[in-house]
């Protein structure tokens, strides 16, 4: 031991603690620089890491919306209200369409009535807030990017999609492919025109969700009610 | 316009429980519940959704509707005319989307939870729990909940869309018949017992997919990364500097 560290022990111990917690901050450094670019794409992780209690706002509460009891009739609309064709209404939770995008890759979807977690889950939901199929209006259908809407962004415009309900069959032709932010309500806003509107988070390749989403707009170009 | 959504929607929650309050009763239709929606200033696709409840149910009687409209009125249009005026100086039927979106942001959050808070009372006696969530305030967020002892059970499932489509001659692709009547699709069973939470709906909704596992496996990862990388310097420092000493 040198004659140094002998006389003053404070000497020998302080770079003994001092380098390895300064070489733990600066490898900590270099791990948060490399991961500060695509921080935007992993906060959702960083949220779990930190454990960041989850305070997202409620924008909607369907508490208007009510799920099917056990003895619930079949909903079947006046013919008079509905264009001269009978619908039938879904009750909240109800699978009540398929929708098909052969060009895409999108095969028999089921769409639920309703966009809450536990029918994402299980399928394509639509917005209760949008109209329903075969009615002027915009009929908005979203689904979860890594299932059911995995291939969305796959579609291009002049691709068919089908959508069988249980009252009729439609066929739409996609007009357009968006872009847009969680926030902006443009693409989910009721229209004067006829139209679908499919979307589903937009992560450029990237596993998880943001905030920006893909929408595929389009045109109705046949309609087949069954009655 | 979240919380013209609430109001609008716990009205007619209060319409369906048959709350009793003084109104003038003048026999209004369905059809004027609608147009009262879109004229109070509720969001456009909220009006989408009033219409879309009215016409699955039938069971209300005119004074329903004149306790709806009463309601809206009272809740939407007083609220947003005040607003309306002295931020665009527009009455409520003339406001634009983007602006009853902005009025929504300006209104202050306290202001939003006083009337949430008294509605909440009002449906108490009507068997629904709406409990807000005060604490969320002041970190820039109101959460709502509401509970009722509605049953949350899907009946109508892929299969029953498949056989009505071809009883109606529509030709199926033929992957359907064997992809689609999966257990998962086919039992579409969203019980979750008394007292269920009714469902939460954003206009544009969360669908980046469910990531709890692929995030805690990316968390463990980073965090063994660092605790490892930090170990491992303690050591070999450790160990140069007993070396050294030696």
């Amino acid at each position: 031991m040198s004659e140094s560290s002998k006389k003053n022990p404070f000497k020998k111990w302080l770079p003994f603690w001092t380098t390895p917690i300064l070489m733990f901050l600066i490898i900590g450094g270099i791990i948060v620089a490399v991961l500060a670019v695509p921080f935007a794409k992993i906060k959702t992780y960083s949220e779990f890491i930190f454990n960041s209690k989850n305070t997202a706002d409620v924008s909607g509460l369907s508490l208007i919306s009510s799920y099917r009891s056990s003895t619930a009739p079949d909903l079947v609309s006046n013919k008079e209200d509905t264009l001269g064709h009978t619908i039938i209404y879904p009750y909240y939770g109800d699978v009540y369409a398929i929708v098909n995008c052969q060009n895409a890759g999108i095969t028999d979807v089921p769409v639920f009535w309703g966009t809450d977690n536990d029918i994402l889950s299980k399928g394509a939901g639509q917005y209760t807030g949008s109209t329903y199929f075969g009615l002027e209006g915009n009929s908005v259908v979203c689904g979860h990017n890594n299932t059911v809407f995995y291939n969305l962004a796959n579609c291009k415009q002049g691709d068919l999609v089908e959508v069988i309900t249980t009252y009729g069959k439609f066929t739409y032709q996609v007009s357009e492919i968006v872009h847009f932010k969680e926030s902006d309500r443009t693409y989910v806003a009721p229209t004067e025109d006829e139209r679908l509107t499919l979307y589903t988070c937009w992560t450029d390749g990237m596993p998880g969700s943001s905030d920006d989403r893909i929408g595929v707009i389009c045109e109705v170009i046949d309609k087949s009610f069954y009655d | 316009m979240n919380f013209i959504k609430k109001i609008s929607s716990v009205l007619l929650a209060l319409s369906i429980g048959g709350s009793m309050l003084g109104v003038n009763a003048f026999a209004a239709s369905k059809e004027d519940v609608i147009s009262t929606a879109k004229s109070s200033g509720i969001r456009s696709d909220y009006c989408v959704m009033i219409e879309n409840y009215l016409a699955t149910n039938s069971s209300f009687s005119s004074a329903d509707y004149d306790q709806m409209i009463y309601l809206m009125n009272y809740y939407g249009g007083e609220y947003l005319t005040k607003y309306a005026d002295e931020k665009f100086g527009k009455k409520v039927e003339d406001l634009t989307e983007q602006e009853k979106e902005q009025i929504n942001n300006e209104i202050p959050k306290e202001e939003k939870v006083e009337i949430l808070k008294e509605i909440s009372e009002k449906t108490k006696d009507l068997g629904i729990n709406l409990e807000v969530d005060v604490e969320n305030v002041e970190s820039g967020n109101i959460t709502v909940y509401i509970s009722s002892n509605i049953e949350k059970q899907s009946k109508r499932t892929v299969a029953d869309v498949m056989s009505m489509a071809k009883k109606n001659g529509v030709e199926l692709p033929e992957d359907l018949t064997t992809v689609q009547v999966s257990k998962e699709h086919n039992t579409t069973n969203l019980t979750q017992g008394v007292g269920t939470t009714m469902a939460i709906e954003n206009a544009v909704t969360e669908t980046g997919g469910e990531l709890e596992f692929k995030v805690n496996y990316i968390a463990v990862a980073i965090a063994v990364l660092v605790v490892t990388l930090g170990i491992g310097g303690v050591i070999i420092v450790a160990r140069k500097n007993k070396e050294s000493d030696i």
